[in-house]
């Protein structure tokens, strides 16, 4: 911690006294031990408990993922490409699957890809609700922090079942999915999705009308909609800013384009708007796989796809949890690409967090921040 | 009027809040005490690979398609066999979906933490040993009374 | 989906009549994708024609590409349109190319504030500079790395 003068006057007006605002400033380290989830510090500057400004200084969990993509054949990549952010694992690997497909002209069967809409929503809900969790711990609601993570087990389970692991699917390969549904899994998923509705509904009781959250959310950094257009931010931050844009609508990949939703936004900007927009999200989330159950259509879930990236360039995106994720991948024939650059939904919110903390008390910052649903890891790849 | 309308709104949320809370007061725990209780997983899960000693030609496509270099090849007599290093494997089994011979299979058996680094060492032999049978199963449920929670396993 | 690209041929057809001497390559890869190949003394007015005449208010991201056989960076902005309601799947990479033996860019911050952090990133990945940039910092890496640029295709590590 250190205290900084201001450079002295220069223009002759009298020195402020250090009681007067403005007049002195403090300079605070939050993190890198995790100041949210993950490693990331942020370099605060106080003015008494107002943020005057605040750094986000990333890279305490970088580790060259594009670096060792370039280096290892596709499917060796697909571990590596879902660890940057293992609770939303199969849209970052949709991600990747997409740019390679859109390179070999290879389509994936129907069923196929209505199985990766199926795991995309289900990993989309155990994300938000992951998030949810880390948000009420941040309000000091430990019952928040409780019940979502306990919760989560219900899609941990339904995912067990569907690809085999918990956490870490490897689920989708070039040219589809690789297991098809496990028998009785649409009768538990249902139920499950439609208990999901009903603690949902506990959750609202229990924590987002609950004055605890909202007198500590409403009004609280605001990220107004030109600044978030201009920043480029993306995800359940930019609808929360009044802008309804979601890839699932505006460029319909694998089945999202049959499948009937809704994209929610809240005109605020404030927490209170992008936290009920994952609110929302999970809600519309639980119904698509409920849908998609309905919709499923017969036939192969996987087609031969080669270990090879042909000469070429794409640009594949698909909307993960937090955001747009996005693939440039050039391909030169060999089994790797030549370049694959990995733009995650995080790293592209990391330039709303000075955005946002400007303004708010010290006590409001982890609020405030973290309702960006910002994962260092995911941002530092 | 506003504000006394806004003060009696926060105060039926903050009741409607604290209700929601003590309605799950009196539930048993979520958890399990683990060794004792144990998790049951699905046919299916990936766990530790069992390894089919007559189908396995030691190829070697098991070594060159994993993520981790986890797989080394090994000889025994006149063949050659894989041997895993679990302490590197991120249990994908890419390398049981490329066998061509499907000489690997997933097994359910998880909790596989050793003592020392040595023994995370799976020698081919080891590998090919079917995982031993553990009781105390618990699996997890929504049909309960109570919601979602972990249940014993019917019909064991 | 149709093979006909009108919207995507219309803002090439726009893009090409503003600036006839300025853009080498202006491709419509498939539908909603457009790549822009531009000079780089001249990104900047591209840049802000862009984003008010066409509505790409949007900065998806900012890739650098080493093309160490052809000597050359390849820096690549993808822009995507907010403002456009019915271009909302429309992605240009707007392409230039510097040497690579003096990589230097001109900063497009000033124009998207949201390249920023993307720009930084590939100042210390693989050295290129960018002129007018306003915090040209390590973003990612050590502050004391003093390796060479990581990115760079020479840059092998010995484990793969």
């Amino acid at each position: 911690m250190t205290t900084t003068e201001k450079p002295a006057d220069t223009t002759g007006m009298q020195a402020m006294s250090p009681t007067e605002p403005g007049a002195q400033t403090m300079t605070l380290s939050v993190g890198p031990q995790h100041s949210g989830s993950g490693h990331m510090r942020l370099i605060v500057e106080l003015d008494g408990d107002i943020i005057v400004s605040a750094m986000p200084d990333p890279g305490y969990v970088h580790r060259g993922i594009e670096k060792i993509i370039e280096l290892r054949n596709i499917i060796r990549s697909i571990p590596v490409i879902e660890r940057p952010s293992i609770i939303d694992a199969s849209n970052l690997n949709h991600a990747w699957v997409k740019a390679i497909e859109e390179l070999q002209g290879v389509e994936p069967p129907a069923r196929g890809q209505y199985l990766r809409c199926l795991i995309n929503e289900m990993n989309r809900i155990m994300s938000h609700l992951y998030w949810l969790s880390i948000y009420g711990v941040f309000l000091g609601h430990t019952t928040m922090f409780m019940w979502p993570l306990g919760d989560r087990e219900l899609f941990i389970d339904l995912a067990e079942s569907l690809t085999g692991a918990r956490i870490t699917y490897s689920y989708l390969v070039p040219g589809g999915v690789r297991r098809d549904l496990p028998k009785g899994f649409a009768e538990e998923a249902i139920k499950r999705t439609k208990y999901f509705e009903k603690r949902l509904d506990e959750y609202e009781n229990i924590f987002f009308k609950n004055p605890l959250f909202t007198s500590r959310a409403k009004g609280i950094g605001i990220l107004t909609r030109e600044r978030a257009i201009a920043l480029g931010s993306t995800g359940p931050t930019l609808r929360g800013s009044g802008i309804d844009r979601d890839l699932r609508k505006d460029e319909p990949y694998a089945a999202y384009g049959e499948l009937d939703f809704k994209v929610h936004t809240r005109p605020g900007g404030d927490s209170y708007s992008r936290a009920m927009v994952h609110m929302d999200e999970m809600r519309e989330s639980s119904q698509l796989i409920r849908q998609i159950l309905e919709k499923l259509p017969s036939g192969p879930v996987r087609r031969k796809a080669p270990i090879v990236v042909p000469r070429g360039e794409t640009y594949a995106r698909v909307e993960s949890a937090r955001g747009e994720c996005s693939f440039y991948m050039i391909g030169e024939g060999g089994d790797k690409p030549y370049r694959a650059r990995y733009i995650t939904g995080s790293y592209r919110n990391l330039a709303a967090i000075p955005e946002v903390l400007k303004g708010v008390r010290l006590a409001d910052m982890p609020t405030s921040w973290w309702s960006i649903d910002y994962w260092p890891v995911e941002a530092d790849r | 009027m506003a504000p006394i309308v806004g003060k009696f709104k926060a105060a039926v949320n903050s009741w409607v809040a604290y209700s929601a809370g003590l309605r799950h007061l009196f539930h048993k725990p979520y958890t399990l005490r683990f060794p004792e209780q144990r998790y049951a997983v699905e046919a299916g899960f990936r766990g530790r690979h069992l390894l089919h000693l007559d189908r396995c030609t030691g190829c070697g496509i098991c070594a060159w398609i994993c993520p981790e270099k986890c797989i080394t090849i090994v000889q025994r007599g006149d063949r050659w066999f894989p041997q895993y290093f679990y302490g590197r494997c991120c249990f994908c089994h890419f390398c049981t979906d490329y066998c061509p011979e499907f000489a690997l299979e997933e097994t359910v058996e998880y909790d596989i933490a050793e003592y020392t680094r040595e023994l995370l060492v799976w020698s081919p032999e080891r590998l090919a040993k079917p995982p031993a049978k553990k009781d105390n199963k618990y699996v997890f449920s929504v049909n309960g009374s109570r919601g979602a929670s972990q249940v014993p396993e019917q019909g064991h | 989906m149709s093979l006909a690209h009108e919207r995507e041929d219309s803002l090439v057809k726009t893009l090409k009549e503003s600036f006839p001497s300025d853009i080498k390559e202006a491709t419509v890869v498939r539908r909603s994708r457009i790549n822009l190949v531009v000079a780089p003394d001249k990104i900047a007015d591209i840049a802000v024609f862009l984003r008010d005449k066409l509505g790409y208010d949007h900065p998806s991201g900012v890739s650098a590409v080493d093309y160490n056989r052809e000597g050359r960076f390849e820096i690549v902005y993808h822009l995507s349109s907010i403002k456009t309601r019915d271009q909302q799947d429309i992605v240009i990479n707007l392409k230039e190319s510097v040497p690579r033996n003096s990589p230097k860019a001109v900063s497009l911050v000033s124009v998207w504030p949201g390249v920023e952090n993307y720009e930084r990133e590939s100042i210390e990945m693989f050295g290129i500079q960018f002129e007018g940039h306003p915090r040209p910092e390590k973003l990612f890496l050590n502050d004391n790395w003093d390796g060479p640029p990581p990115m760079r295709k020479e840059v092998r590590f010995p484990t793969d």
